[in-house]
């Protein structure tokens, strides 16, 4: 085993159809089907389609609501990182795999018109439209969510678009294809790498099982899950920063 | 609205003396005082009865309290100091209420822990029916913890009993009702027990704010503590009646000492006893053998996981106890804990294992032994758990020390010497927590509102408040209504409103939700255990259980179990058959570090140990030290011995590293913090990242690359100039400001603590922290999160004099070719922080090295 098998040398993965690569300084590998980018969100080079999930807008403000004194600030960051990727890589549609609302005491004018601003931004500086699968977060969301009228495209259960399918929980089978690739959210995927001198670093992580991408939860206020990665998994980091894959070997459950 | 109309006050309170009663021409003057020393009389006729006659400090308490005197009565474990304040204040109460009956709690009995309160009610209620005979009147006693069902509370609130038992929290809760001036407009007497428990505790300080609250409402009210080995007491007295009262509140010391005997079993042969390790079973054979000889047996360990492993371990040794053996710790379930409690009253076990669950409480009288497995870590606490025995007529106490590995022997040795020359370590009162201030804050605007000078007063009168400046009241009140500054554009956040000069809890809704998060205490995230056939066994930590598969088995609450399902909130498990193999889970927390009194003495017990060994003229040594003397002889050859005027460094080469050990033994908080400074001060110069480890001997520091240090690298290292400075930067190198946080962040009600409803609003305080950290940079609590680091994990004070004395040191630092028996057990030491000052790629690259060269080997 040498450093180059743990830390994986091709920035290249290739499952039964799709091929993963991840951006580096900006510049956009060629030949790829699904570009990861930092920031953890991903590029769809076909399509000139950014995915990301889970980004939870207003989680701070349903914690007020409970009476719990959360300040804000790291929504309005996160879509400030959403439009700065759309920018780089010029795409013509974000596509949000989910949750993109926390919850409907969240939902308050203030976050709702946040959102609609980032909305008429990105389509009048790039043309963007942003389409949104429904998560299990805005289904209890009720009337306070009207997406017209902020000016999504909405959509209730998934995306088919061979050879991708977005949906927002992997595990639930609507029209499952058997030989589509699934891109989805919900699990916010974290993993914990262990050295042996004791350091020890929990990130966020895409993960891939082969017939399925698991994005990293896009939001700055929400929490993780630990995955134990099988053989079939495939692991990368997924930081603000940048994208690293790194072999199971490192990952300890 | 004032309390109680203060004109009627006078008449209710008693004459407390001669001086009172000439300043008081009230007519019925004169009777009362008859009426005074008749029950006095009362009370020694009850033990008259009984052919016992009353201890001095008895009898002196229960006058202190009907002459409406506060105080403190400091009495070893069971001598009788309950039965002495109850007599006190049933004789006070009975006396007050001579005229009108009055409807309200006459009596409030703190207890610290839930569990102790059935108890405690039973033990109360026993000389009740002999006493209200006596005194001609109907009393009932009552418990209202969090174990109480909705129904009981219910009936409670429509007809209070005349004394309640209550635990801190319950009775912030008590207080933050709507009602709350009315229900305690009646009361004479609070008695708060185990006084030394509370006592330098965040619950320490709620009480501290409650018993602030209730003399408001009612000055006419006496405050009693109740405690057992404690060294500051007059700090003590202060803490439980406020600093103002100090000088008229009465300290009684019962003065027969109870007879405690302490031995320790020594291994034989010493060599292969284990130099480290928490959970070593080599003395299994006389522990087995220790039981065999005595009625009842009580044995103690410092974890959970140790006492699963000695319960496994005893029921293996001998199959004929297996009916009368029981295992009791906090994480199994209580009805599980109720028969184990059960029998050691009837006397039916033979052995309980047990942790500190077993602590406090009302004594067993079957329990002839106590033992201690692992070091007792303190003085106070070997004290405490002697006192659970010998309660029988005439009895002593007795504990037994069971060293698991081989430095714990002078531990032993230290501890039994020091507990029979009657030295015990301090308590120290928290001050200035203002998690708990914004906490009470919200609490007493629940009940019926507060104007803000007078809460101000109010608090300032607490021990933990009295240095409290405008600025940081401010802020608490802030934060408690807006959120604090950054919140303050929000208008979604409110708590408390102002009206009219007053300020109230915003909206019914946010009291039931307040009052739902002073009752809860949150843990780490804890998975139940259940059969699969149904009946509940326990809580573990859900980190523990998920890295189970199923089919894998473990040992839980004294059975081996097989792991059926686990669905995310409850593990399913079967009964498994044998016991070989199986895993036992870990707890967090319940660690306790080596007092600094315990600390000196082992070093003294090295020292003779060293000098032993040259002289052979001095003068014999404890026996359990005479059984290590070996090792330190070892010690002595591979490497030195720590002296008091040396600080020895050891630097030593592992297949994990480099690392390097220092031995200023002043106790693992201390030492956590001089790593944590050391750590950052060499990161600070090469990034690097540094696995930091502590025991109450040393601490390690240890690294992928070799730290190429001499003595006068170290000498600079150790400077005191900038420790404030330098240790606040390093806290934020590591995690511990972040794991001080959940605490904190959960009494100031930024996490939630009841289950239903809240899947919306759960984030680990981890999250919180950085959010915080991040958009309200100014938040006190952050402040107040490293401020207890410093103080609490780290004794800020002892840290700053330690560094002082290590510059009068002469420092010497030796190559071992091995780990060293002192550097062994901190190396072995599990729980373990980290400082970095690299960024994720860099440590990530580094982890890849460690992993193939560890590969390649």
């Amino acid at each position: 085993m040498t450093q180059k098998d743990l830390l994986s040398s091709s920035p290249f993965h290739e499952t039964q159809s799709v091929r993963i690569a991840i951006a580096e300084g900006g510049t956009l590998p060629t030949d790829a089907d699904i570009v990861l980018l930092p920031g953890r969100a991903a590029f769809l080079p076909q399509t000139s389609t950014v995915v990301c999930s889970d980004i939870h807008l207003g989680k701070a403000a349903t914690f007020r609501h409970a009476g719990m004194p959360i300040p804000e600030g790291s929504a309005q960051r996160d879509l400030q990182r959403l439009t700065a990727i759309i920018q780089t890589y010029n795409a013509r549609r974000l596509l949000i795999a989910g949750d993109l609302f926390h919850a409907r005491s969240g939902c308050t004018e203030h976050v709702l018109d946040e959102f609609s601003v980032f909305c008429e931004q990105v389509r009048q500086s790039h043309n963007t439209e942003v389409v949104l699968v429904l998560g299990n977060h805005e289904r209890s969301l009720g009337k306070k969510f009207r997406p017209h009228e902020i000016g999504i495209k909405r959509c209730e259960k998934e995306i088919i678009e061979p050879p991708f399918r977005f949906i927002h929980d992997h595990q639930s089978h609507f029209d499952a294809q058997p030989d589509s690739f699934t891109i989805a959210g919900h699990v916010h995927p974290t993993v914990t790498i262990k050295g042996t001198s004791g350091d020890r670093l929990t990130c966020r992580c895409f993960v891939t099982t082969g017939t399925t991408l698991l994005l990293p939860a896009f939001g700055s206020f929400t929490g993780g899950y630990t995955i134990r990665p099988s053989n079939l998994t495939r692991i990368w980091l997924a930081q603000i920063d940048g994208v690293l894959p790194i072999a199971n070997a490192l990952v300890r459950s | 609205m004032p309390s109680a109309p203060k004109a009627t006050l006078p008449q209710r309170r008693l004459p407390s003396g001669k001086q009172r009663s000439s300043r008081n021409k009230d007519a019925s003057t004169p009777k009362r005082v008859v009426e005074l020393t008749t029950l006095g009389v009362t009370c020694e006729q009850w033990f008259t009865n009984r052919d016992q006659t009353p201890f001095e400090f008895q009898r002196a308490t229960w006058q202190a309290m009907i002459a409406g005197r506060n105080g403190l009565l400091h009495a070893p474990t069971g001598t009788g100091k309950t039965l002495a304040a109850w007599f006190g204040a049933v004789c006070r109460s009975s006396a007050l209420s001579t005229h009108h009956k009055k409807t309200g709690i006459r009596i409030i009995w703190i207890t610290p822990l839930r569990a102790l309160a059935t108890d405690t009610a039973r033990a109360l209620e026993e000389p009740l029916a002999d006493l209200t005979e006596m005194l001609g009147s109907h009393w009932q006693v009552g418990t209202r913890t969090g174990d109480t069902s909705a129904a009981d509370r219910r009936r409670l609130r429509q007809n209070w009993p005349e004394a309640l038992i209550t635990t801190p929290e319950s009775l912030s809760i008590l207080l933050s009702l709507e009602d709350s001036q009315e229900i305690f407009s009646d009361l004479d007497t609070v008695i708060v027990d185990e006084w030394h428990e509370l006592l330098g505790t965040k619950r320490g300080v709620q009480t501290e704010l409650a018993l602030s609250r209730l003399r408001a409402i009612r000055p006419g009210v006496i405050t009693w503590g109740l405690s057992a080995t404690l060294a500051n007491l007059d700090e003590a007295v202060a803490t439980l009646v406020g600093p103002t009262r100090r000088d008229h509140a009465q300290l009684i010391q019962a003065n027969a000492p109870r007879r405690l005997e302490f031995s320790t079993i020594i291994p034989d042969p010493i060599e292969r006893f284990p130099w480290a390790g928490h959970m070593g079973l080599r003395l299994l054979p006389q522990v087995v053998e220790a039981i065999d000889s005595a009625k009842t047996t009580l044995a103690f360990t410092n974890t959970r996981s140790q006492a699963e492993r000695w319960y496994d371990a005893i029921r293996e040794a001998r199959p004929d106890w297996k009916d009368t053996l029981a295992l009791h710790h906090g994480s199994v379930d209580r009805e599980l804990r109720n028969t184990a409690e059960a029998g050691l009253r009837d006397g039916s076990l033979k052995c309980v294992v047990a942790t500190s669950s077993l602590d406090l409480g009302v004594d067993f009288g079957p329990v002839e032994q106590v033992l201690q497995i692992g070091s007792p870590k303190g003085i106070a606490r070997i004290l405490q758990r002697a006192g659970r025995s010998g309660h029988t007529p005439g009895a002593v106490g007795r504990l037994i020390c069971i060293p698991t590995h081989a430095l714990e022997l002078i531990e032993c040795a230290a501890a039994r010497l020091a507990a029979t020359a009657g030295s015990v370590e301090p308590r120290r009162p928290l001050t200035n927590a203002l998690d708990c201030l914004s906490q009470h804050i919200v609490t007493v605007a629940c009940s019926g509102g507060f104007r803000e000078h007078d809460l101000y007063k109010e608090v300032k009168g607490t021990v933990a408040f009295a240095n409290l400046d405008d600025q940081s009241w401010q802020w608490a009140l802030d934060f408690a209504a807006r959120g604090g500054h950054a919140l303050s554009a929000y208008p979604d956040y409110c708590r408390i409103k102002e009206r009219f000069g007053r300020w109230y809890i915003a909206s019914p809704a946010l009291a039931r939700r307040h009052r739902m998060n002073i009752g809860t205490i949150t843990s780490n995230a804890t998975v139940e255990v259940k059969w699969c056939r149904g009946g509940r066994l326990g809580t573990v930590e859900e980190s523990f259980i998920s890295r189970l598969n199923t089919g894998d088995r473990f040992l839980f609450a004294g059975r081996p179990l097989t792991l059926f399902r686990f669905d995310g909130l409850t593990a399913w498990v079967k009964r498994s058959r044998g016991s070989h193999g199986l895993q036992v889970p870990r707890w967090n927390g319940g660690r306790m570090p080596l007092s600094t009194l315990l600390s000196a003495a082992v070093l003294e017990q090295v020292r003779l140990a060293g000098e032993s060994q040259q002289d052979s003229s001095a003068p014999p040594l404890p026996p359990e030290t005479a059984a290590i003397a070996p090792l330190i002889t070892t010690q002595a050859t591979w490497s030195r011995l720590p002296t008091h005027d040396t600080l020895l460094i050891e630097r030593a080469r592992s297949r994990d590293g480099h690392h390097l050990f220092i031995f200023p033994f002043e106790g693992r908080l201390v030492h956590e913090g001089l790593a944590a400074l050391l750590a950052w001060r060499i990161a600070n110069k090469t990034p690097s990242t540094l696995t930091l480890a502590a025991n109450d001997w040393g601490f390690e520091l240890s690294g992928a690359k070799q730290l190429k240090l001499d003595a006068r690298d170290f000498r600079q290292l150790f400077k005191p100039g900038q420790l404030l400075e330098d240790l606040f930067a390093c806290l934020n190198g590591t995690e511990m400001a972040k794991r001080q946080f959940r605490e904190i962040a959960r009494v100031a009600g930024l996490i939630q603590g009841g289950t239903r409803s809240a899947k919306q609003t759960q984030a680990s305080a981890g999250l919180i922290f950085d959010v915080l950290s991040e958009y309200d940079t100014e938040n006190l609590l952050l402040e107040q999160a490293r401020r207890e680091v410093l103080e609490n994990q780290f004794e800020f004070q002892r840290l700053s004099e330690s560094l002082d004395a290590i510059a009068k040191k002469e420092i010497v630092v030796i190559d071992t070719p091995r780990l060293s028996p002192l550097a062994f057990p901190i190396w072995a030491e599990q729980i373990q922080s980290r400082l970095t000052t690299q960024n994720w790629r860099q440590r990530i690259t580094q982890m890849a090295e460690e992993l193939e060269h560890a590969a390649r080997i």
